[in-house]
Parts: structure tokens; C-alpha cells; sequence
């Protein structure tokens, strides 16, 4: 065998050139496809992690049902549970805050606009989101603030206020109850995210309570964990814990589906060309392997008549491909894995048309990331392995056929 | 010239198996690449559809700073001059709108919309989403009673039903705050769902009353060309015969310039995948041509000592791999357009990411659709790439030494 | 190139036979040669060793000699398939050292004929197309070039009906006779044919060349070929002998 081996070896380097090209060939897909890869986990777990921070954070409390009809029927209450100390045995739990969101019509002098109004714990808010944290003018919410808004920039923009100026809010409250009252705006915020810009009205939760006509009550239990990725399951164990009857415990993934689902779809197409490009290199080892068996009839013929069987013969081509495969693989590998390496830690920014672009899709990207996680090489050496192997059949079933006379006469 | 052709179509069928091999590498090539071309051309087709359908045809007329900052101060005044000026040609169909945005609430739910006022009789001729109705009808012609369509999605959201009642508010010109209660007429379902969750449709004459607009005053005329119209020069024509600083005229490229830069950057990533695969099948070529001219190594140097110069030598190289693309393309490019008429007809299903696609704006049935120009773009550069694959073996067996080629048996 | 002039050219030169090489000006003039190959192991080898050989229109001239003694590297150099490490070589008034790749090629094509010892065709090609190859290359109409291969294919005796056989499909005499027809055809001013008939049998050999100094003397072509065979050096009208890279008889006869 290992003699073979050296065979094997030394026949590689015989037609340096040919082995050369197969090579470049398999490492040129290996470094496309894992670099794919790594940009697409790389900037899908970037994205992930900003726009879970932003504003959902990693899960939420809600009543049964108010994830499909976001009304202010499906709230809970103060007295329900002892909700400051209830999540203190979960050690996996970092912050808790609650929210009460809903719909109202923000007016100014000049105009007015449809608002998302979200009623925050301004204590407890920035330990588990970052949309209300950072006005760009203005200040943040403190607890004692009353009657005070921030306002996301764009809906600042279409009502003509700024930091100073108030506005006036109109709701259909809780029980179709009417109210409206008057805000003073302390602030603009201005996330990565359009929608949030264009709706977003940020008031203490105890006004947005006045306003609907809800004391005690709110909507969201907004949760962050030790690790957002560990969602799932987090939300898995306080599901259990507080019933499906009354509550429903939403990880992020569920909260947005659009991400996952873009994911999806451009791992869908990422896949689909990678194995048109897998082909490729499928056909290149093909033809190139047949080939060299069609030059060598003569050389295997005299292996042959010198009592090599032609089963060792086969053993033979095929170590030379896989010799060949795995330090392609190996190449492409430590190609990519230095490239990764280095990127990793620096993004490709995003500017201009192309981050606005991004945003416009509701993507909140840094830049173009790269992961250096190793899942990023599984499918590149699952697939050129697989296809190297297939690309063998055809040749050694036609070994099969030879015998050392026939091999010995063709020239 | 005519001799070189035939040696090479013929040298492609001396080892049949290899020029098949390399064939059906092009094929597979061609073929995911006009995969790749149609369905992302059928994405800009399906997006600038629904710009154009949806969301102010293919030019908007407004008031002055009305696409930055659209409110209901800004707005086209003496919109029965504007009109008429339009209506002198023929070949554009146009309706008038008011729009502000509002607040809609049911019994139980509120949320934030765009209210649209429009004529429903001269509206079906410049939107689709009176075609779109998918329940109930559109709105009635005369504008009497308190009717309003909506998005199917908005209606599930907010748990009415049609035939149920609404309450519309918004502020009016005087900035006091209207609201009128209004009877679900009509349903309806676009390909966007952001789209039907946050526009609501009131009759003309019904929005005027609600913001205080007279029968002077529209938010937008929105126009439709007809085909072999072109918008920009048409926008351009209607600027000069409008003649008026306060208004505002727009093709649709200029109102979505993020629409075309994705455009933009859909066939960039078409280019690429043009590089890359044909990069891959570069190596195959290399390959194969390098074994085919130390093959004919012997019968190149008797064609040179008859007197066949180098160049000539390279030319029956490439034209042999062009036979090759062509073949591979030729197959390759029958099969894809076999199959992609057969998609375009009958859709790709993509609901399964529906909201991933809606964040985009994108339906979540996608009709493939072929674009001849990228088509030919990618085949120039298919041919570029495979004669430039073909540029070292072809130039090494130009560059034989005769007698070396001679001797060689 | 005309047709018309090279015949008539040739037809002058027939009646009289060769001439003495002395008083005419020479079609090859080759002078002082000397080719040097660097053999394996970068040893040098001189295959020849400063030559002068001439050569006058119309002649049928063999170059014999033991095998390594040059012959094929002389041939080669007249025929400008390979570069002199010193000494020129003129055919036909040029002087071969000063063109280019490309300007030998074309004056290949005009002024010579080439026949190798074997595997002279292209697989390809039929005999026909093979035989027309060089009127191709001079872009010489359908229908003249058609007329030319069918009288040659006649005159060399090659059956009709193997006109459109490719080479894989012929003897070995076959395709030496199509190799000549191609040689001939385009009327060139010299045919240099490097052991013509090593691979055929002896009574091909003979009628081959017995054919081609027919056509010496019907045309007036200038022939010049290398053999190591008896046989064919009786059939020559002068016989050059190399040895070790040097002439060591050169003998006219009738
Ligand atoms: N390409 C080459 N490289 C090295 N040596 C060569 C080469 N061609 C010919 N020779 C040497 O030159 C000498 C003359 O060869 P050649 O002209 O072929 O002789 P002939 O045709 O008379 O047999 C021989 O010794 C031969 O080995
Ligand atoms: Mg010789």
C-alpha cells in the first residue's frame, strides 16, 4: 500500500502540468465557495446579532395571540406574577423590561403622521435594546421624564419638529377609549432600520399607559440572554415554565421571520451554484483522468503483465486522484483560512448608495463580514470529494475491460 | 482560411468523448447562467412592474419638495390647468390622487396607513390595484357613500371584515383632526405585503373632505405612457409645457433610484457568476487543449513546413474552441429556454420566504423572464473568457519549432 | 502564383535536362554550414561541418550516407524548417537566415514541396483535401484546384475511387504518392523529400521513384532527397555522399 502510495505520487508529478491544472481547477472552487460561505455567514450572523440588539433583543413575554394581532386586547397585567424577581432563577437571563406598544396619529402644527408608539422602562430598556438609547439629538429617556417623546428621525422629519417642539397624539386606546395628549420631544433617534425611523415614537411606559387608558398593564416582556443564539431555547424553558395557556415565549427567529427566510432563500441560490461550479470541476476531473488512463494503456499493460492485478491498478489511479483532491483541498482550505482570518476582524464598509440599499431592505449591516467558522469548508469538501469519486467510475469500469494483450497492442 | 474551418470542426470529433465532456461543461455553464439571468431579470421586471403599477406610473406629477417630504401642504394647485395640458396627448392615461397618511382603527386595533383619494374611473387606468381586488369590488364611481378598499392582510390585522366599518383620521389643511367612519367595499392582494398593509383607498371627492382639499387641489396626477413613449423625454417635454416652479415631475426612475441601483448590482453579480463559472471551465480547457496539440504535434509541423504560418496555426485553435462554446451553448442555451418558458408560465413558488421577499418588495411567485441584451452581454463575454482560456496552448503550438513538431511521432 | 508561368518556365528547362552547375545561377546555395544540436546530456553534436553545397534548377539529386551523417539536418536547412549555427543558406535567390517565422512559412508555400519519410497527411484531411492543401493555402479557385489533383492523382497512379478515403484508410504507398501529388501540385521549385520510400517496401520504392524522375523530367522541378538505399541512389542523376557531417563524393551522372 504504501508503495503504492509513492507510485501514486510520483505519478502525479509526472505530468506536472495536467495535475497542476486539476489542482488549480478544485482549489479555485474551494476558495469561491468557502469565501461565499464566509461572507454569508459572516454578514448574516453580523446582521443577526444587530438588528436582535436593536430592538427585539433575544426574546419576548407576550399574551397568547399577540404576536399574530398585535392589539392592546392581548396584554398582561402587573399583578399576574411578581414579574420583578420571576425571572431571577434563570442565571442564562442578563435584563428584563417591559414595553407597551401601540398605534396613534402624532401630529404638529404643520402636519401629522401615522406613529408606533412604544412605552419603555427607560431603567431597564438599555440593558436590553439599543434603538432608544442614543438620540443623535437631544437626550435619552431617564425614568422621572413624563409627557417626554423621542422621536424617530424620519417621523421628525415628516412632522417638522425637532428636539424642543411638541406634538400631540391621538389613540383609539384599550376598549376603544379615545385619548390624547401632549408631548414634549426630547430627543431624535436614528437606527439603521427605515421603518423604525419612519414610525417610531419612544415615550416612558407609564404615559404610554395614561395614553391607552391601560395603568398596570403592557404588552411585551422584552428579554435578553447570555447568548442571543441560544434563543430557541431559552424560550423553550420559560414556555414550559409560564403555559402556552396564558403566555407565548417568542425567540427572535420567530419575531422576524424575514431574516431567516432571506437567509434561506440566498443560501438556496448560493447552493445551487455551488453545484453548477462542483460540476465543473466534476467534468475537469473527469476528462483529465480519462485521458491519462487512454495515454497509460501501454504502462498498465506492462503492470500488468508483470502480475500487478488490474483491481491494484484501479487503487492506484484512484489514490492518485484523491492525493491530488485532498492537497487541492488542503491549499484551498489554508488559502481561505488566511484570507478569513485576516477579514474577520475587518469589514468590508458599506457606503453610500449600496448602505442605503441595504437599509432600505431592512438589513443592518456594519459592512461585509466574513466568518472564520469552520462550517464554512463542509460543503466544498463534502461536494469536490463526492464528485471526484463519481468522476472515477466511468474510467475504472473501463479498466475492468483491460487485459495485458489488448493493453500491450494499442500504441 | 475555409481549410483551417474544416480541420478544426473535424479535429472536435476525432476523440468524441472529450470535446462531449468539454460540451457538456459549457452546456451546464450556459445553462446556469441564463437560469441566473432569468430569474433575476424576472425580479427587476416584477419590482419596476409594481413601481410603475403601484406606485405612481411611470411619471408623478406633485407639488414642489412632495417625493422628499410628502405632506398634505405640498400640493399641486390648479390641478384643472395641469390636466388639461396633459390630456393634448393622447398616448398618456392619467389619474388624480390625494394622499396623507393616517390612522386606521376597527373596533379592537389601529394602525398607520396611507390614505389614498382617487377617481375611481380614470384610477383603473394608471394602478393595478383595482384588478388586484380580491373580494367585494372597487370603489363606486359616483362617490356618494363613505367607502374605502383595502389590503386583505390589513383587514385580517385589524379583524374586519368586508362589509364592516372603519374609522379613518387625519388632519386636515387647517391642522385640526377629521375622522369619518367608512364601509370595506372592496379587498385587495398585491405581490408586495408591505404594500397592502399600510394602503387604503377612499373615492376622490371622500379624501377631499377628509384633509380639506378643494376640487382644486390633488396630492399627485400620476401617468401612464404608452408604449414607445419614453418617460424621461416625455418628463422633459411635459416640464417645459407645464412651466411651473411649483411642481414637481418624476419618472420612476427618479423616484426609486434604489430600484434601479439594485438593478445595477443584480447584473454585476450576474457578471461574476459569468466569471466564475467559465474561470472553472478555463481549467478544463487549458487542460484539454494542451493534451490536443501534443497529440497533433506531428501533423501541426507538416502543416508548417506546407507553409501554414503561426497565426494560422492559432486561428485553427480558437476556431476549434469556438465550435466548442458554440455547441456547448447551443445546448446548453436550448434546454435553459425550454425550461425557463416553462417557469415563466407557470412561476417559481417562493412563498415559502414570502417575507423575506416582501422586505425586498418582491412577490413571492417569481416569473423568470428573458432578457435578450444581458443575454448577449454574457455570451461576448463567455467567448472572451473561453478564447482567453485557449490563448496558452493555442500560442505554444503556434510556436513549434518545425522540425521538433516533425520528429515527433 | 500563376499556374501558366511556372509550367512554361519548366517546360524551357526540360528539353536540355540538368546542367552543369558551374555557369548557371544556382537554385540552392548553400554555404560553409555548419549545425551543431546539443544532444541529451548538453553535449554538442556537429551534424555538419561546414558544408557547401549548390544545387542547380532541374536537378534530381540524392543524398545518401550512413544514418547520422546529416542528411536530414541538411535538407532541413534548405528547406528553412531549422536555422544554420553558422553559414547561409540562398534557395531560389533568398537568403533564408534573413526571413521571419512568418515570411518562411509563405516562402514555403511558394517555392517548395515537402515529402517526410511517413505520416506525411493530415488525419483529417481526405487524399483529396490533402493533396490540395497548399493550392488552399494559395487560395487557388475550386474548380482549377480540383482539375490539378485529379490529373496529378492520375499521373501518380492513385486510384479514384480513394480520393475521399482519409489517411487512416490508405497503404503506406498510398499515402506517400498523395503526399507527392500535394508536393507537386502547386508547381513549386523544389520537392525536398527526406527518404521518401524508407517506409515502403522495395518494389513500391522503385516504382515511386521512378515516378517522381518522370515528372523531374516532364516538369523540370528540382528534386532532392536522402536515402540510404541503393536502389534509389542508382536512380539519381547526381549522388551527394555525407559522411560524419561532411560531402565525401559528390558524383553527376547522365
Ligand atoms: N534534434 C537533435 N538533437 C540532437 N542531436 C541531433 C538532433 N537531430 C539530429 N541530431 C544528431 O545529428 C546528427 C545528424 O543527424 P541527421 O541529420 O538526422 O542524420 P541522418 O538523417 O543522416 O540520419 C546525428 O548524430 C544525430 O544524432
Ligand atoms: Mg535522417
Amino acid at each position: 500500500m504504501t508503495k503504492l502510495l509513492k507510485l501514486a505520487w510520483r505519478d502525479i508529478w509526472r505530468n506536472r502540468r495536467r495535475s497542476l491544472l486539476t489542482m488549480g481547477a478544485i482549489i479555485f472552487a474551494v476558495i469561491i465557495i468557502s469565501l461565499t460561505n464566509s461572507v454569508q455567514y459572516g454578514t448574516y450572523d453580523a446582521m443577526e446579532e444587530l438588528v436582535v440588539r436593536l430592538y427585539t433583543s433575544d426574546l419576548q413575554v407576550h399574551r397568547t395571540g399577540f404576536q399574530d394581532e398585535r392589539t392592546l386586547s392581548y396584554s398582561m397585567e402587573e399583578s399576574e406574577q411578581d414579574w420583578a424577581s420571576y425571572f431571577d432563577e434563570y442565571p442564562w437571563i442578563e435584563a428584563v423590561s417591559k414595553r407597551l406598544t401601540g398605534f396613534g396619529l402624532a401630529s404638529s402644527d404643520s402636519s401629522s403622521a401615522g406613529a408606533l408608539i412604544v412605552g419603555i422602562e427607560p431603567e431597564t430598556e438599555g440593558s436590553v435594546s439599543s434603538f432608544a438609547n442614543a438620540p443623535f439629538e437631544g437626550r435619552a429617556l431617564v425614568a422621572e421624564d413624563r409627557q417626554a417623546v423621542l422621536l424617530g428621525a424620519t417621523l421628525a422629519h415628516n412632522l417638522n419638529v425637532g428636539v424642543g417642539d411638541s406634538v400631540v397624539v391621538l389613540t383609539q386606546g384599550y376598549r376603544n377609549v379615545m385619548g390624547a395628549d401632549l408631548y414634549a420631544v426630547k430627543g431624535l433617534v436614528r437606527t439603521s432600520n427605515p421603518d423604525v425611523d419612519r414610525a417610531m415614537m419612544i415615550m416612558p411606559l407609564a404615559d404610554a399607559q395614561y395614553l391607552f387608558s391601560m395603568e398596570g398593564r403592557f404588552t411585551e416582556v422584552v428579554i435578553r440572554g447570555h447568548d442571543f443564539r441560544g434563543a430557541d431555547s431559552y424560550a423553550a424553558v420559560l414556555q414550559a415554565a409560564l403555559g402556552e395557556e396564558q403566555y407565548e415565549v417568542l425567540p427572535w427567529r420567530e419575531m422576524m421571520p424575514e431574516i431567516q427566510q432571506m437567509r434561506a432563500l440566498d443560501d438556496a441560490g448560493n447552493y445551487i451554484f455551488y453545484i453548477f461550479l462542483v460540476l465543473l470541476i466534476g467534468f475537469e476531473i473527469f476528462n483529465t483522468t480519462t485521458m491519462s488512463m487512454m495515454e497509460r494503456v501501454r504502462e498498465f499493460g506492462v503492470m500488468m503483465s508483470i502480475g500487478m492485478k488490474p483491481r491494484q491498478i484501479s487503487l492506484l489511479v484512484t489514490l492518485e486522484l484523491m492525493l491530488k483532491v485532498v492537497l487541492a483541498l488542503a491549499i484551498g482550505f489554508l488559502i481561505t483560512f488566511v484570507a478569513v482570518s485576516i477579514l474577520k476582524d475587518n469589514p468590508i464598509p458599506v457606503t453610500g448608495e449600496l448602505q442605503e440599499l441595504y437599509e432600505e431592505w431592512g438589513f443592518t449591516i456594519e459592512g461585509i463580514s466574513f466568518s472564520a467558522r469552520i462550517v464554512i469548508f463542509f460543503f466544498p469538501m463534502l461536494a469536490v470529494t463526492t464528485v471526484s469519486l463519481l468522476s472515477m467510475i466511468y474510467p475504472i469500469l473501463r479498466m475492468r475491460r483491460f487485459s495485458p494483450v489488448q493493453a500491450l497492442r494499442t500504441t | 482560411m475555409s481549410i483551417l474551418i474544416k480541420i478544426a470542426w473535424r479535429n472536435i470529433w476525432r476523440n468524441p468523448r472529450r470535446s462531449w465532456v468539454l460540451i457538456t461543461a459549457l452546456a451546464v455553464a450556459v445553462f446556469s447562467f441564463l437560469g441566473s439571468v432569468a430569474y433575476i431579470d424576472g425580479f427587476s421586471i416584477q419590482m419596476i412592474d409594481s413601481a410603475i403599477n403601484l406606485q405612481g406610473g411611470h411619471i408623478q406629477v406633485s407639488g414642489r419638495g412632495y417625493h422628499k417630504n410628502p405632506t398634505i401642504r405640498t400640493y399641486v394647485p390648479d390641478v384643472a390647468r395641469v390636466e388639461r395640458i396633459i390630456a393634448e396627448n393622447d398616448a398618456i392615461r392619467y389619474a388624480l390622487q390625494t394622499t396623507t397618511p393616517g390612522m386606521i382603527n376597527s373596533a379592537e386595533q389601529a394602525s398607520g396607513v396611507v390614505i389614498t383619494g382617487v377617481d375611481p374611473v380614470r384610477e383603473v387606468e394608471v394602478s393595478s390595484v383595482a384588478e388586484s381586488i380580491i373580494e367585494g369590488s372597487y370603489l363606486a364611481p359616483e362617490g356618494e357613500a363613505n367607502e374605502v378598499v383595502m389590503g386583505a392582510m390589513l383587514a385580517e390585522q385589524l379583524n374586519v371584515l368586508l362589509g364592516e366599518k372603519v374609522v379613518l383620521m387625519a388632519n386636515d389643511l387647517d391642522n385640526e383632526v377629521g375622522a369619518g367612519a367608512y364601509r370595506i367595499v372592496g379587498l385587495y392582494r398585491t405581490n408586495s405585503s408591505d404594500f397592502d398593509k399600510t394602503n387604503v383607498y377612499l373615492h376622490l371627492n371622500q379624501a377631499r373632505n377628509l384633509i380639506g382639499y378643494t376640487a382644486e387641489q390633488a396630492s399627485t396626477v400620476t401617468l401612464r405612457l404608452d408604449p414607445g413613449l419614453d418617460p424621461v423625454e416625455t418628463a422633459i417635454h411635459l416640464q417645459t409645457t407645464l412651466d411651473a416652479a411649483d411642481l414637481e415631475i418624476l419618472t420612476w426612475h427618479e423616484r426609486s433610484p434604489l430600484l434601479v441601483m439594485m438593478n445595477e448590482m443584480m447584473n454585476l453579480a450576474n457578471i461574476f457568476l459569468v466569471i466564475i463559472l467559465f474561470t472553472a471551465i478555463a481549467f478544463t480547457l487549458i487542460n484539454s487543449f494542451i493534451m490536443v496539440i501534443f497529440e497533433r504535434i506531428r501533423e501541426i509541423g507538416i502543416m508548417s513546413a506546407n507553409g501554414v504560418r503561426p497565426g494560422q496555426v492559432r486561428l485553427m485553435l480558437y476556431l476549434e474552441a469556438v465550435f466548442i462554446v458554440l455547441l456547448g451553448t447551443a445546448v446548453g442555451g436550448a434546454i435553459a429556454v425550454v425550461l425557463i418558458t416553462w417557469w415563466s408560465a407557470v412561476g417559481l413558488d417562493l412563498s415559502a420566504f414570502a417575507e423575506g421577499l416582501s422586505s425586498f418588495g418582491a412577490a413571492s411567485v417569481l416569473y423568470p423572464y428573458i432578457h435578450w441584451g444581458h443575454i448577449l452581454n454574457g455570451f461576448v463575454m463567455i467567448f472572451v473568457l473561453v478564447l482567453l482560456a485557449v490563448l496558452y496552448p493555442a500560442v505554444k503550438a503556434s510556436r513549434f519549432e518545425t522540425v521538433d513538431a516533425i520528429n515527433h511521432v | 502564383m500563376s499556374d501558366h508561368s511556372i509550367e512554361s518556365r519548366s517546360a524551357s528547362l526540360a528539353t536540355d535536362g540538368p546542367k552543369p552547375i558551374d555557369g548557371q545561377a544556382p537554385l540552392v546555395e548553400a554555404t560553409r554550414l555548419v549545425k551543431i544540436y546539443q544532444d541529451k546530456e548538453h553535449v554538442p553534436v556537429t551534424a555538419l561541418n561546414e558544408v557547401d553545397f549548390r544545387a542547380a534548377p532541374g536537378e534530381f539529386t540524392a543524398i545518401a550516407g550512413p544514418s547520422g551523417s546529416g542528411k536530414t539536418t541538411l535538407l532541413n536547412l534548405i528547406g528553412g524548417l531549422d536555422k544554420p549555427t553558422s553559414g547561409s543558406v540562398v534557395v531560389a535567390g533568398q537568403d533564408l537566415a534573413a526571413m521571419s517565422r512568418n515570411q518562411l512559412a509563405t516562402f514555403r508555400l511558394n517555392n517548395l514541396g515537402f515529402i517526410f519519410q511517413a505520416y506525411n497527411l493530415i488525419p483529417v484531411l481526405t487524399a483529396e483535401e490533402n493533396a490540395e492543401f497548399n493550392l488552399l493555402l494559395q487560395g487557388v479557385p475550386a474548380h482549377e484546384r480540383h482539375e490539378q489533383v485529379v490529373r496529378e492523382f492520375e499521373d501518380l497512379g492513385i486510384d479514384k475511387e480513394l480520393i475521399h478515403r482519409r489517411p487512416a484508410k490508405l497503404s503506406g504507398g498510398q499515402q506517400q504518392r498523395v503526399a507527392i501529388a500535394r508536393a507537386l501540385v502547386s508547381r513549386p521549385k523544389l520537392i525536398l523529400a527526406d527518404e521518401p520510400t524508407a517506409n515502403l517496401d522495395s518494389k513500391t520504392g522503385a516504382r515511386l521513384l521512378d515516378k517522381m524522375r518522370n515528372l523531374n523530367e516532364r516538369t523540370g522541378i528540382t528534386f532532392l532527397f536522402s536515402t540510404h538505399d541503393p536502389m534509389v541512389m542508382e536512380r539519381a542523376r547526381r549522388l551527394v555522399i555525407l559522411r560524419d557531417g561532411q560531402i565525401a563524393e559528390d558524383d553527376v551522372r547522365g
